[in-house]
């Protein structure tokens, strides 16, 4: 890991994003759908990617094949158990109010809409 | 009269074309941008890959290339930021030579041992030349 962490808004969007996820059954979330729930641009969402991977919060894989033939692979980003952790002690120093409660695989009934998407595309 | 008619279907024309182009347009702008933002050949090809996913799956034309040349734009920012440092760093004769004038040996070679040709001799004038942050480590003896 890299020394100390800049903390930006764009990252504390990003992890929250990915917590959130990972306690709605799709902690794997590609590029666009990050985009898509943060509101951000791409050079700042994949900014913000490049640091994560670079310290080792989150990890990526490739899709095997798009579920549309002849479209371009997506790469798939999850928090490791390391960022989960920092992550979580992030949020709960900077944005308490957006930390999920406890991390569930059963989402309850008042999911946030933007999670709803996430949910469709990490189904995809 | 003529022009009146013409320039409607022209227009209709040009702009059917540039919707055609546009996907190929914005893939070639984004693999563009990867090589430019990253200096890494092999991440820069992955990101690239990634990239075309990502405008891919935004909706509409226009979305896909105003996200592409913001993809650019931030890429050729963070490119000509890394190439300003780079050329700083091999035109500072603080960074690069102390004030002095002589070039840090010592702390750029791990073996205190190794023979150190441009400490003694090399002056600010020299080490303010454009390069590249030669090793000072037994070159040009």
């Amino acid at each position: 890991m890299a020394g100390p962490v800049r903390v930006t808004g764009p990252l504390l969007d990003v992890l929250e994003i990915f917590l959130h996820a990972a306690g709605a059954d799709a902690d794997e979330l590609h590029g666009w759908a990050i985009m898509k729930a943060t509101k951000r641009s791409g050079p700042t969402v994949y900014g913000v990617l490049d640091r994560l991977e670079h310290m080792g919060w989150i990890t990526g894989r490739w899709e095997d094949q798009h579920p549309e033939p002849s479209k371009p692979r997506r790469r798939f980003y999850r928090l490791t158990p390391t960022g989960v952790l920092h992550a979580r002690q992030m949020l709960r120093d900077r944005r308490p109010q957006a930390l999920p409660r406890q991390v569930s695989r059963t989402p309850g009934p008042a999911l946030p809409g933007w999670l709803q998407v996430l949910r469709q595309d990490g189904a995809t | 009269v003529i022009a009146s008619v013409l320039i409607p279907i022209a227009i209709g024309l040009l702009v059917n074309e540039l919707c055609d182009v546009s996907p190929w347009l914005a893939r070639r702008l984004v693999r563009w941008s990867a090589f430019r933002r990253y200096a890494d050949p092999a991440r820069a090809e992955a990101r690239a890959e990634e990239l075309a996913a990502v405008i891919n799956a935004r909706p509409g034309q226009l979305f896909k290339l105003t996200t592409t040349a913001g993809f650019a734009i931030s890429a050729a920012t963070v490119a000509s930021l890394r190439e300003g440092r780079t050329r700083r760093e091999s035109n500072d004769p603080a960074a690069f030579g102390g004030a002095d004038g002589a070039v840090p040996c010592r702390s750029e070679c791990p073996d205190r041992a190794a023979v150190c040709t441009r400490g003694a001799s090399a002056t600010a004038a020299q080490a303010r030349r454009p390069i590249l942050r030669p090793s000072p480590c037994g070159e040009g003896a």
